[in-house]
């Protein structure tokens, strides 16, 4: 099992709190801040939305979602992003648009994205993806719904069109029979090619306009799957769904239902940057072990491959490990992903990139370790590596 | 007494933290119960401290702190440490067959940690380092450390399974 899988499982099987402790914590909170009579906590949420929506007003681009590269909307808060923006045009993209009486016409469009053959970003955005309106079900309508006992407080990102969800929110802390309807477009967990190939991601974050746009950034684990690396264009396909989720409270007991819809994917064809992956060698020693290192470096991931030249890397204490340390000719460092295995013949480390292609690297091993080991003196000799690009 | 804003940023941070506060109580405590009471008292905590937080945008940080603290208290108060049993009662019923938690339950807390504060909650090096009072490159290398473990610790499971 790769690291990378590890680290999937890591959040897919994270354990949820029980039904009831948000409402337990939320409450607690609120009484502690003197909110607990509802009225107050109607200022009180009106105030957090307003401080969503300002926070990105202040980064000075509240972008059309059809015009601006979200990728300098979304560097604004991470160089690397920024760095990369003008990589990110993309030339093959279209929105797609549907309509219904609620939401009027709902537009969604990849509208950047970053390739390089071994890595991939892209960022997205739908506009008029949600609509709420009050919503009292029948008795035939409440009687297929599903009863939940936790009806929960919830955080309101734009009063503009989720006051709603304020009226929810009182009903529910006061006992009132309310429900509420909420139709919106979203796109899928998944990242495909025409293929069928799923493209895992590593990370995503979004962001709210205030017209109820979403913004959404997404970084995928880098190196790409094996058919989707090197490829002059890399078409994907991000799947939409539209649903209406239908929520209601008779006082006591809080009850839901949802339909969904499939709706046709947004698609784009990424072109390979130029920018791409620089290839660098070159050797060392570590505790009289001759090595050969090779190191791929693109602006989004490095790897870095050490392959011992004699007997296997030595294994190490409890509590020490491999530390493999890269930096470019400006000394800006890589963030390392994870750790080589001790005991091997090889030590591979997968590194954050930088922003920009590397043009010169330097590299450090050594073991690190807790206070308190006791390691032999040749462990704590620090091996110094210069890479030379391959050419 | 705190003011509006601080009381309207301190609302805000125990909602979007409360799940992630839930998870780092429950790996160190490995009950339920226990990790929402260290929740609860984390989050009375960082009230009766919030005049003297200057940054409020730390606030998250605070509370996961705060929580580490709360969780610590109830372990010096434990007569017998908890089994890895009561940890894997928690899993749903489709666990999968690498039920991952379950062994990050049972990892030391110092490689535990920053693991599912990384890849859990998404918490870059820097937040990570600021919650534990660690440097950051001891953050880095403890989670190199700390998924090699986890690794190492998962092939040995499946091998003895015979999966």
């Amino acid at each position: 099992m790769d690291d990378k899988k590890i680290q999937q499982l890591i959040f897919a099987q994270r354990p949820v709190p029980r039904q009831g402790f948000d409402l337990r914590i939320d409450r607690e909170a609120r009484l502690l801040a003197g909110e607990a009579p509802m009225m107050k906590k109607k200022i009180s949420i009106l105030a957090v939305a307003v401080a969503v929506i300002l926070s990105l007003v202040m980064f000075g681009a509240v972008a059309e979602l059809l015009g601006a590269n979200l990728f300098e909307l979304f560097g604004k808060n991470d160089k690397r992003i920024e760095q990369l923006a003008p990589k990110a045009v993309l030339e093959e993209t279209s929105p797609i648009t549907n309509t219904s009486p609620e939401l009027g016409t709902t537009t969604a469009l990849i509208n950047s994205a970053y390739y390089d053959g071994q890595s991939l970003i892209v960022a997205f955005g739908i506009e008029n993806g949600e609509y709420y309106e009050a919503f009292t079900p029948t008795s035939a309508q409440l009687s297929a719904m599903e009863k939940t006992n936790n009806p929960l407080a919830i955080v309101i990102t734009n009063p503009q069109t989720q006051d709603i969800l304020r009226q929810w929110n009182e009903a529910t802390a006061a006992g009132k029979p309310f429900g509420y309807a909420q139709l919106s477009v979203t796109p899928s967990d998944h990242t495909k090619t025409p293929e069928g190939l799923d493209l895992p991601p590593e990370m995503s974050e979004d962001l709210i306009g205030p017209d109820g746009q979403v913004y959404t950034i997404i970084h995928y684990l880098s190196p790409l799957p094996e058919a989707a690396r090197d490829l002059d264009a890399l078409p994907i396909e991000i799947g939409l769904h539209k649903s209406v989720q239908y929520h209601y409270f008779d006082g006591k007991d809080a009850f839901i239902s949802a339909e969904h819809e499939r709706l046709e994917p947004m698609k784009a064809t990424i072109q390979r940057t130029d920018a791409g992956t620089r290839r660098f060698t070159g050797q060392g020693t570590f505790a009289g072990i001759p090595f050969t290192a090779k190191v791929s470096a693109s602006a989004v991931f490095a790897q870095a491959t050490l392959t011992s030249d004699g007997p296997p890397f030595p294994p190490l204490p409890e509590d020490a490990w491999y530390s493999l340390y890269l930096r470019d000719g400006s000394q800006t460092s890589f963030r390392a992903l994870g750790g080589p295995e001790d005991g091997k013949d090889t030590l591979v480390v997968s590194f954050h990139g930088i922003g920009k292609t590397p043009e010169s690297l330097e590299m450090q091993l050594r073991v690190d370790s807790e206070e308190g080991v006791v390691l032999d003196e040749q462990l704590t000799q620090p091996a110094f590596i210069e890479l030379t690009e391959d050419k | 007494m705190p003011s509006d804003t601080q009381k309207t940023c301190f609302i805000e941070a125990v909602v979007n933290t409360r799940h992630a506060m839930y998870r780092v109580a429950l790996v160190m405590l490995k009950q339920a119960a226990d990790a929402e009471d260290a929740v609860s008292d984390a989050v009375e905590a960082t009230w009766r401290n919030l005049e003297r937080i200057r940054d409020l945008k730390a606030l998250p940080a605070y509370l996961l702190k705060s929580t580490i603290n709360a969780a610590h208290k109830t372990l010096r108060g434990r007569k017998r440490e908890s089994t890895m049993e009561h940890l894997e009662a928690l899993l749903p019923e489709d666990t999968p067959e690498t039920p991952v938690w379950m062994y990050l339950g049972g990892m030391k807390e110092k490689y535990s940690l920053p693991l599912m504060m990384r890849y859990s909650e998404g918490m870059s090096d820097q937040q990570i380092a600021s919650v534990l009072g660690l440097p950051r490159g001891t953050v880095a290398s403890r989670l190199s450390r700390a998924l090699n473990m986890l690794k190492q610790e998962i092939e040995r499971e499946e091998k003895g399974h015979g999966r």
